[in-house]
């Protein structure tokens, strides 16, 4: 140690050391998250939540405040296990984080656009408030675990707060963008965009449905799930805005048209399962039907008139794979050094962040109910929202790295400027500035890696009661029981792995009922009557099942016994 | 208890001084990091659907609904039947309906019977106390009294957006049509047009 301070007491010019040591100082960094999340991510790639989650915590073991991430893979591992309401209770101090960020980003951005630790040390050191999108997924998982705990007043107020918050983000993102154009064109910078920058892997974020993106936070998932939601909850005005919205992020896509197209009719007459035996009876009445007068010959015998009974629509959300992961590369850009003969022009390593490929074997394509296949659209990418977001937020990454790069520039030459009074103690701090200043370069890897990558749904109507689904994942074909009661449901499964994860509403055998009604059919002019009575017969005896069923279980006969046809009860949440 | 005698006439009339000297008391406040402002005020924040449109539209139709029906001797019933969102914004177009039905209301012109959102709660009541035999008899609804509506009202919400340059322009299109129930007929209609441009 003294053979180190020895020489720097005898050159007596504290000065240059104190301002050496500084320069050195600023040059340190921290470690990459995707080392960090290493582990927790392989667990869960294997299908070990609760390994997963035990890893989590050991590594945020201590006292100290967690950060939003912490909370935001936390409540992922949380309800992959089926804890829903602690995955909520987590989720809720995410969701607080995220609030205090769009406060800020409403009453002062510029606090946020600017960040001194990021400028002079890496991005590492900015507070983390989530990337965009996963702002607003938060929001679509908050909804999705209020779901599963059956509370859709709850679910809505979520996707309420959602719409608030991609609002914030709109005004934020403008108001950001045209900070980095100014910071750059005030320090004389050219390169602004991931496509200047010599060796960067443009396809990464260059691909034609990445650029199809209206931006990076809006996503047809997110949409969709707002419109069943409203659906749902009886305003059939509000879910028109979200399917429409959905369409619009995602176009040409018949599962997603067709929820708009045919949201009047489901909003009018609710939604029924077909009897079978309708096919046979249409033709039975055809057949007894004589073409030239319309009316059916006599003597001929009709089967019972079809019945149709309510059934649950039901939205299916399947999630599969991680949201890609974030490294660093090194790649060097020319830079205006100040020097004490000027601006020298050094090309200058620099750190930046490329997402890694996800894999699209881990998108789920293949599901069945029961023994019949059912179609799976993929309505959202995250893998593609990641890449958008990081394209969106490259202008801004450039400028605080290229500003950050000239700091450390300057830094360095005031360290080798001063390194020959500080004799042996200078070289080594020379060297160690030159070492610093590329191990510290640190892009910000820093992504809610839990989050899934894809989102695929299809929607049916289902008998109240249990179902199974089966899932085609990489390991082959996987079965989960589901059982479905009132009007609406949502059953999401997440595959991972060889695990699948099922999050459902609670089942509610009482809302399960079925009352069947007599099954519209067109009928001959002398048949008419005959149905007629038959209806009225069955309504009959449907309101006196609705009674006793309202006596004895609380539960609401399907159709009230008293309303206009078009009629459709307001949710009973299941 | 009569108004007639003096005594009584002089508590009333002291009550009701106290009643108005409260009510010019200005209300304390707690804090002051919150302001109260005027809910009429012109939102201008951005372009999207907000509260003075809201109002406008109300305003308008229910303006044009009341002078649909000036002179009439016998207050017409009504229903509000849905209004159709048309556009890609979530507009909560039940609000709207109901300022409309809250300011027609007010006027006097008409009267509303339950619509098919309240059907099932209007029916639940009527239910429970015409059959669960747990009111008098004498002062429960009965069933076969309610009233249908003679007209209906029903509409939609359109909106036309572009972008240009800094310029954003929305134009948002609302229509209401009245129909005669029995007849079929459209007995009134009406549409009130917004137009909002937007710098970026």
């Amino acid at each position: 140690m003294n053979r180190f301070f020895g020489p720097m007491r005898a050159a007596r010019n504290w000065v240059p050391y104190w301002a050496s040591l500084a320069a050195a100082l600023i040059l340190t960094g921290c470690a990459g998250y995707q080392k960090q999340m290493g582990s927790t991510v392989d667990a869960v790639r294997a299908g070990a939540a609760d390994a997963a989650l035990a890893d989590l915590e050991a590594k945020n073991a201590g006292s100290g405040e967690k950060d939003l991430l912490y909370y935001l893979e936390k409540g992922e591992l949380l309800r992959m296990k089926n804890a829903f309401q602690p995955s909520l209770d987590t989720w809720n101090v995410a969701d607080e984080k995220v609030r205090a960020w769009e406060e800020q980003a409403k009453l002062d951005p510029s606090k946020l656009l600017g960040n001194i630790g990021s400028v002079v040390l890496n991005d590492t050191t900015r507070r983390y408030d989530g990337r965009d999108y996963e702002k607003v997924l938060l929001s679509v998982r908050l909804a999705l675990n209020q779901l599963a705990l059956g509370n859709w007043e709850g679910a809505r107020i979520e996707i309420k707060k959602m719409h608030e918050r991609e609002a914030v983000i709109a005004d934020f993102r403008a108001k950001d963008l045209e900070d980095a154009k100014a910071s750059a064109e005030s320090k004389g910078l050219k390169a602004t965009s991931f496509k200047e920058l010599n060796g960067y892997p443009v396809e990464t974020l260059e691909a034609p449905e990445i650029l199809a993106l209206k931006n990076a936070y809006e996503s047809a998932i997110a949409n969709y799930l707002a419109g069943f939601i409203y659906e749902a909850s009886g305003d059939p005005s509000l879910a028109a805005a979200g399917y429409r919205k959905a369409i619009e992020l995602r176009p040409n896509q018949p599962f997603l048209e067709s929820a708009l197209a045919e949201l009047d009719g489901r909003a009018q007459q609710g939604v029924w399962l077909k009897d079978p035996t309708i096919p046979a009876y249409e033709e039975a009445v055809k057949a007894a039907t004589d073409p030239k007068t319309g009316k059916l010959k006599k003597g001929i015998k009709l089967p019972p008139v079809p019945l149709r009974k309510p059934a649950v629509d039901t939205l299916i959300l399947v999630e599969s794979g991680l949201a890609p992961a974030i490294s660093s590369r090194m790649i060097p850009i020319p830079l205006p050094i100040p020097s004490k003969g000027g601006l020298q022009v050094v090309m200058t390593p620099i750190s930046w962040p490329v997402l890694e490929p996800v894999s699209a074997l881990d998108q789920v394509t293949g599901l069945s109910i029961g023994s019949q296949a059912t179609p799976l659209t993929l309505v959202t990418s995250v893998d593609h929202m990641a890449r958008r977001a990081l394209a969106d937020e490259m202008p801004g990454i450039i400028v605080r790295t290229s500003v950050r790069a000239i700091v450390k520039g300057a830094a360095q030459k005031v360290i080798q400027d001063n390194a020959g009074s500080m004799g042996l103690a200078g070289t080594f701090l020379s060297i160690a500035a030159g070492v610093a200043a590329v191990a510290t370069e640190q892009a910000d890897e820093r992504t809610w890696r839990t989050l899934p990558a894809f989102y695929s749904a299809a929607r049916v109507a289902l008998a109240p009661g249990e179902h199974t689904l089966t899932v085609q994942t990489p390991s082959g074909p996987t079965t989960k029981t589901i059982q479905v009661s009132g009007r609406h449901a949502v059953v999401v499964l997440r595959t991972s792995g060889n695990a699948l994860y099922l999050a459902q509403a609670p089942y509610k055998p009482a809302a399960a009922q079925v009352i069947a009604e007599p099954e519209p059919v067109l009928l001959p002019v002398n048949r008419v009557d005959e149905k007629k009575a038959v209806n009225n017969k069955a309504e009959a005896k449907k309101q006196d099942a609705g009674k006793s069923d309202a006596k004895s279980s609380g539960a609401k006969p399907t159709k009230p016994p008293i309303t206009s046809p078009g009629t459709v009860k307001k949710e009973t949440a299941t | 208890m009569t108004l007639t005698s003096p005594t009584t006439r002089l508590a009333v009339l002291s009550a009701s001084l106290l009643l108005s000297a409260c009510a010019t008391v200005t209300s304390p406040t707690v804090g002051n990091n919150v302001s109260y402002g005027d809910a009429k005020a012109v939102e201008q924040v951005n372009e999207k659907f907000g509260s003075t449109d809201l109002q406008m539209i109300a305003e308008a139709m229910a303006r044009s609904l009341a002078e649909s029906q000036a002179g009439a001797r016998i207050k017409p019933t009504v229903t509000i039947a849905e209004v159709k969102n048309k556009t890609s914004e979530y507009i909560d177009t039940r609000s709207i309906t109901d300022s409309i039905r809250v300011q027609l209301l007010k006027s006097g012109t008409m009267r509303f019977v339950t619509d098919i959102a309240g059907m099932q709660d209007q029916t639940d009541e009527l239910n429970r106390q015409s059959q669960s035999g747990l009111y008098k008899k004498s002062a429960s609804a009965k069933l076969g009294k309610m009233e249908g509506a003679k007209y209906r009202i029903e509409g939609n919400i359109t909106s036309i957006v572009k972008t240009g340059g800094n310029l954003k322009d929305v134009y948002y299109k609302f229509s209401l049509i009245m129909t005669d129930v029995e007849g079929g007929t459209i007995e009134w209609a009406d549409e009130k047009e917004i137009r909002k441009t937007a710098k970026r």
